[in-house]
């Protein structure tokens, strides 16, 4: 097996088909061309293409998120939507009604749960409705060489 | 009235550039050539962007039959990217001068 093929395979799923074209399949084709040098300067190549996929997930990444910018009203409006829902299920689930949230006592415990289920509802409101406005990957289907 | 966006190339971008002048070369090369100020891990990274701006073109290289491994890719710079270049290095020479020197 070619070196770097693994982080080839990879690429393909997840960077967009210019980016693994332009930036990680140059990469590791130097590697793959270099396999020849000292057995010493491995870890470096291989850290050096692993430094271009990082590149070219953050130039994926960032050019998507700014495709998203025109959505993004929809986007906060199906956050807010989706934080309600489960805000509502939460407090239905805490018994809230029955009386039994007043006999609870406010402690740093409780506080400490309060924040957590504040930035889970954050979280999933916010990756759930984004996933929806992604920008879907262009990826290689086709096999190529490896 | 449509607002265009003007071109703006990094001291980075500028180097390959200069690297690039004197003929077709790989991102190694680039790198061995570049005395230090280009990294590997970062000059593809650099290299795909410069392409998506048009300041280079890379084409892939001919593959003997039956060669295994991925193609290794040469860059040379456009028309447009050594323009963009030479006219930001007057533009950095022009604002570089003092008052005086200016007049």
């Amino acid at each position: 097996m070619m070196p770097g093929s693994w982080l080839s395979r990879v690429g393909r799923r997840l960077l967009h088909a210019e980016s693994f074209a332009l930036m990680l399949s140059p990469a590791i084709a130097d590697l793959q061309f270099e396999t020849t040098g000292s057995p010493f300067a491995a870890p470096l190549h291989y850290c050096a293409v692993l430094r271009a996929f990082a590149g070219a997930l953050w130039f994926d990444v960032s050019g998507d998120l700014l495709a998203m910018r025109n959505d993004l009203s929809m986007i906060a409006v199906l956050t807010a939507i989706q934080a309600s829902y489960y805000t509502f299920m939460l407090v239905l689930l805490s018994g809230f009604g029955t009386g039994r949230p007043l006999q609870m006592q406010i402690d740093e415990t409780v506080m400490i749960r309060g924040v957590g289920f504040v930035a889970g509802i954050a979280f999933a409101s916010i990756v759930t409705s984004s996933a929806c406005f992604w920008p879907p990957r262009r990826t290689t289907g086709a096999a190529t060489p490896d | 009235m449509i607002e265009q966006r003007l071109p703006s190339i990094s001291s980075t971008e500028s180097l390959v550039l200069d690297l690039l002048e004197s003929g077709e070369r790989y991102g190694l090369e680039l790198v061995d050539a570049s005395g230090g100020r280009l990294k590997r891990g970062t000059i593809y990274v650099t290299l795909g962007r410069m392409e998506a701006k048009g300041f280079v073109a890379s084409r892939q290289e001919e593959r003997a039959p039956g060669a295994i491994g991925l193609p290794r890719r040469r860059y040379r710079p456009t028309a447009y990217g050594l323009k963009v270049r030479d006219a930001y290095r007057l533009l950095r020479e022009a604002l570089a001068l003092k008052p005086a020197e200016a007049q």
